[in-house]
């Protein structure tokens, strides 16, 4: 007996014949008759990830180290071993489960994984530690409880996302679940979102003023909101689009005021033909709809897509959900109970911070929050049980990486709250300072560089006892913590207000974890500001940075004054001021503590990154260098508008190292991050060689870098001003030679003799 | 049809810790670093995760490529626990032998290591191991497979913690498929050993 004849009526056919084809495509590329990079475009669009290590090699503490897998030579994607353990993700669109649902994952969890459930910073599910084998069954028993992984990831359109109070929620215009609902429905697998040069991601918003949508950072963002015409009330969304986090953040553009519902899923269409025709397909870094946007301008842009909307054939799926939009919506699993006294010790605490009057009296929702995103299948099938009991099963993952309990009567909670913390899911604090997002980070993504996870846990620790006894100054208590492993901001580091992403920085010959503290982004008004980047200090040193920021700001706040506020008050020089001394770092044999990572013992390095998956595509170590100086131009931007000059000049400069670094190391040169041995490579291998060299420019753009170096920092206003600018052209060309260089025609040819033959 | 155990490869044993010696899992974090250095117990050691964090389930796991190892507080009690992912050779009596002969190899490794542990170090009573099929096809939870896997692992715990007064009893998960095997008195771990390899 197989899964696929056990499950067999119960998984629709089209889901069923997908898996089938996968598992095909599995035996194929055994066969060697698929190419690792096809097979990992197609592993990658049904949430089949790659997995730190899955190269085949580990620093174990004393060296790198080879991990002999079975079946060595046979790979499932470029440098990446096929047995090596990898990641699955398992999309939820909005974050709806059902119990039955949840029980399936916890079951899945338990055989295919190691035992945890992990709710990621979308509302999805992921798995770790998966092995390739077992994804067709893993996929079908998903299929059979109405779930597909398929465009979990790739160049695709991603889950959709919506506020988890949607329906429920007291602030909301309407509730936007049925309009995602169709949106995900529509757009899966609809063959207009299937030639996408990177992932487009949407997100739905019952309000503008609270966060749970966080439609300023999609590629399209929806609002809820009313017009009244002739004096009917109609629903419509104000719609945002080319919003997106990464290395670059870029906050979405208002496209329309008003869209219409019934023009929502036409005009999400008529987007993703435009995109899929015009957006940057070889440049990965440039290929965000944002980046189309700002090159076509919003204007042009939205002018291409009324004439798509306006050429687009009808299409009745458009529409058919529009009409019962309301008549979809959940229903009250028993009738209401207001709140009746009672409750354990603790409750009260619990309840301040974990529970939600909904709109409709007697009832609530109920947050279960979870450290690091993280249950037990243990856990996992508790909580289905107690949906099923207390909610009917109305359950959905947050962005926050937690769950909530919709429609728990205001009487049951007293002893909802007891049976949560019987299975240790009775934490309170959900939405204060002690409940931090983090990304997988070096745990295991292969474009880690510090373990935004074990700073996570480390500072809930610290927290949560405070978060328990209500002991945060009010002030504070909101403030949302975010880590990222690294700038390509996973754990939406720039909408926290207190954000930090993973950085390397060398000390005395040793690389020493480090995070960038970003301050001031804005949670509230759907991710409404980004963060101001204010200098790098070691991981262990950041609890202390926590500490000292919300001590001043409760202590020099003006009144009523935001975080956000206080920090643009203060302005960058200042907050670098306030972090100097903690950005210093004790010589290795001094205190060889700040040389390893949170949660792990090893001495920190950088050699265990890899090539990783972003979406669809394998991210050289090229890529990974080059976007890191897209991250420090950014950092350089923001510092010169603050007239830190210096800073200015060390991001630009750094950046264009960086820059450089990555093209040397597309000869598979690991060149460390020695200025001189940068430069003086760069030198021989790129300039002299005139591979650098632009047509037109010829090596104009090299000879900023070469002259910054040679010259040093000069730190008046001018100068500093232009070092950014050419910073931003020596990235280009970086870009630019990149691109030449994956062009190449005959792949293994070294780039040197290429070049010179152009 | 009467079950066979025939086809299931995927299960999971456990041996309770002494809970007065157990100790707070992060403390195995570093131990468990140093076994993939010295390829301290059997299999192709990948990767320890942490999940120190949360509680009622594995807490420190160290991943191999065959099988988990991990520090597991299910249920409120700590043990060390070894679930398979890939497939044995043999009978389903010599499977689970070579797993109990992994996991009772880790487990002594963690009694002998004191250094790293506060207070001494965990110890291992040997009277108790726990058993759960960790595959639902093969091995769904039914009253038919529930009797087969019984009188295996009645047979199985009988041999290995050797006595007359071993007894096969249900897990504290109604849930999951699976028994605890006890007997009485303490058994040393190398002596359970000798009877598994
Ligand atoms: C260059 C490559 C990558 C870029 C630019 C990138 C960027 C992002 C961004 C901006 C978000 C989230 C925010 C949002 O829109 O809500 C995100 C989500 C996420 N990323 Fe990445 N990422 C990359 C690679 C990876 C890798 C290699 C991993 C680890 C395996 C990873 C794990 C995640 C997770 C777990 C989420 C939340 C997931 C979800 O969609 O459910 N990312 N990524
Ligand atoms: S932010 Fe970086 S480390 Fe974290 S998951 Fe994304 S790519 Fe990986």
């Amino acid at each position: 007996m197989t899964w696929k004849e056990t499950l067999a009526g119960r998984i629709p056919a089209d889901l069923g014949n997908e898996i089938d084809t996968f598992e095909r495509q599995i035996a194929l590329r055994r066969q060697g008759k698929i190419d690792e990079k096809v097979f990992a475009e197609t592993r990658l669009r049904r949430g089949v990830y790659g997995q730190r290590y899955d190269n085949g090699q580990r620093n174990d503490g004393t060296g790198p180290k080879a991990l002999p897998y079975p079946s060595r030579g046979l790979t499932k994607g470029p440098e990446t071993v096929w047995d090596a353990p990898g990641m699955q993700r398992i999309k939820i669109p909005m974050g709806r489960l059902t119990p039955d649902q949840m029980d399936t994952l916890a079951d899945l969890a338990e055989e295919y994984s190691d035992g945890i459930c992990h709710v990621t910073t979308r509302q999805d599910i992921q798995l770790h530690f998966v092995h390739l084998d077992d994804t067709p069954d893993l996929m079908r028993r998903l299929a059979a409880v109405g779930i597909t992984t398929r465009e979990a990831c790739g160049n695709t359109v991603r889950n959709v996302t919506a506020c988890p109070l949607a329906g429920v929620c007291r602030d909301e215009t309407f509730d936007v679940t049925p309009h995602a609902e169709a949106c995900m429905r529509f757009l899966l697998g609809h063959p207009d979102a299937q030639d996408f040069g990177r992932k487009f991601k949407v997100a739905f918003s019952g309000c503008r003023e609270h966060a749970c949508g966080l439609v300023a950072m999609h590629d399209l963002g929806l609002i809820a909101v009313t017009r009244t015409e002739n004096g009917i009330e109609r629903h419509g969304f104000e719609t945002y689009v080319g919003g997106g986090l990464g290395a670059v953040p870029h906050q979405a553009k208002l496209f329309d005021e008003f869209l219409p519902v019934e023009e929502v899923l036409p005009t999400a269409q008529a987007i993703a033909r435009v995109f899929a025709r015009l957006g940057e397909k070889r440049n990965r870094a440039r290929a965000r709809v944002k980046f189309l946007v700002a090159h076509l301008g919003l204007e042009e842009f939205k002018r291409l897509v009324l004439e798509e909307r306006a050429a687009l054939p009808d299409d009745p799926r458009w529409t058919a959900h529009v009409a019962d939009a309301g008549a979809t919506a959940e229903q009250p699993p028993k009738p209401a109970a207001p709140a009746n006294g009672g409750g354990s010790n603790g409750f009260a605490g619990w309840a301040r911070t974990n529970v939600y009057r909904q709109r409709q009296s007697g009832y609530a929702t109920v947050t279960v929050a979870l450290p690091l995103g993280d249950l037990t299948a243990h856990q996992m099938r508790r909580l289905a049980a107690l949906a099923r009991q207390y909610v009917g099963g109305a359950v959905r993952a947050t962005v926050e990486q937690n769950i909530v309990l919709r429609w728990v009567r205001e009487a049951d909670l007293p002893a909802l709250y007891g049976e949560l913390s019987a299975v240790g899911l009775g934490q309170p604090g959900a939405g204060t300072l002690a409940d931090i997002t983090a990304c997988p980070g070096t745990d295991t993504c292969k474009l880690g560089i510090a373990s935004s996870r074990g700073l996570a846990a480390e500072l809930t620790s610290r927290l949560s006892e405070r978060a328990a006894a209500g002991a945060f100054d009010p002030a504070v208590e909101g403030l949302r913590i975010k880590t990222s492993g690294c700038f390509n901001s996973c754990g939406q580091h720039h909408v926290a207000d207190l954000g930090f992403y993973g950085v390397s920085r060398n000390i005395g010959g040793y690389a020493v974890p480090h995070f960038q503290v970003v301050l001031g982004g804005k949670w509230l008004d759907n991710g409404g500001a980004y963060g101001l980047a204010s200098g790098a200090v070691p991981s262990k040193r950041i609890p202390e940075v926590i500490e000292r920021i919300t001590g001043r700001f409760v202590a020099e706040r003006r009144e009523n004054e935001s975080f956000q506020d206080y920090t643009r008050r203060i302005g960058k020089r200042a907050l670098r001021e306030m972090f100097a001394d903690l950005a210093t770092v004790p010589a290795h044999d001094d205190d060889p503590s700040f040389y390893s990572d949170w949660g792990d013992p090893r001495e920190f390095t950088l050699g265990d990154m890899g090539v990783g998956e972003c979406a669809g595509e394998v991210v050289s170590l090229t890529e990974f260098d080059l976007a890191a100086a897209e991250a420090r131009i950014f950092e350089a931007q923001s510092q010169l508008e603050e007239k830190a000059f210096a800073e200015a000049d060390e991001f630009a400069y750094g950046a264009m190292l960086l820059g450089a670094r990555g093209l040397i190391k597309t000869e598979f040169v690991d060149i460390g991050d020695d200025p001189g041995a940068i430069v003086s490579e760069f030198r021989a291998r790129f300039f002299d060689t005139q591979v650098f060299f632009d047509k037109y420019a010829g090596g104009k753009f090299a000879m900023y870098l070469f002259r910054r170096h040679e010259e040093g920092a000069k730190l008046n206003p001018d100068a500093v001003h232009h070092l950014v600018e050419e910073a931003q052209l020596f990235l280009e060309a970086c870009h630019a030679c990149q691109a030449r260089l994956a062009a190449r025609p005959a792949a293994g040819m070294p780039a040197a003799i290429e070049g010179r033959a152009q | 049809m009467a079950y066979e155990a025939a086809a299931l490869q995927r299960f999971g044993l456990k041996l309770f810790a002494d809970p007065a010696s157990a100790g707070a899992p992060s403390t195995m974090i570093p131990v468990f670093h140093q076994w993939i250095q010295e390829h301290a117990v059997p299999g192709l050691l990948i990767d320890v995760a942490d999940y120190t964090h949360l509680v009622d389930g594995p807490s420190v796991l160290l991943v191999a490529h065959e099988a988990n190892y991990a520090i597991d507080e299910t249920g409120g009690r700590p043990g060390l626990s070894y679930t398979r992912k890939q497939p044995l050779e043999g009978t389903f009596e010599q499977r689970l032998a070579a797993a109990a002969a992994a996991l009772i190899t880790a487990a002594r490794r963690l009694e002998q290591d004191t250094s790293r542990m506060t207070g001494g170090g965990i110890t291992f009573p040997g009277n108790e191991i726990e058993f759960v099929a960790n595959d639902r096809l093969a091995a769904p939870k039914n009253a038919d497979t529930e009797r087969a896997l019984r009188h295996e692992l009645a047979g199985f715990g009988g041999r290995l913690l050797g006595g007359a007064d071993v007894e096969v009893g249900p897990l504290d998960d109604p849930s999951r498929l699976g028994f605890t095997i006890k007997t009485r008195e303490p058994v040393p771990l190398e002596t359970l050993l000798s009877r598994v390899e």
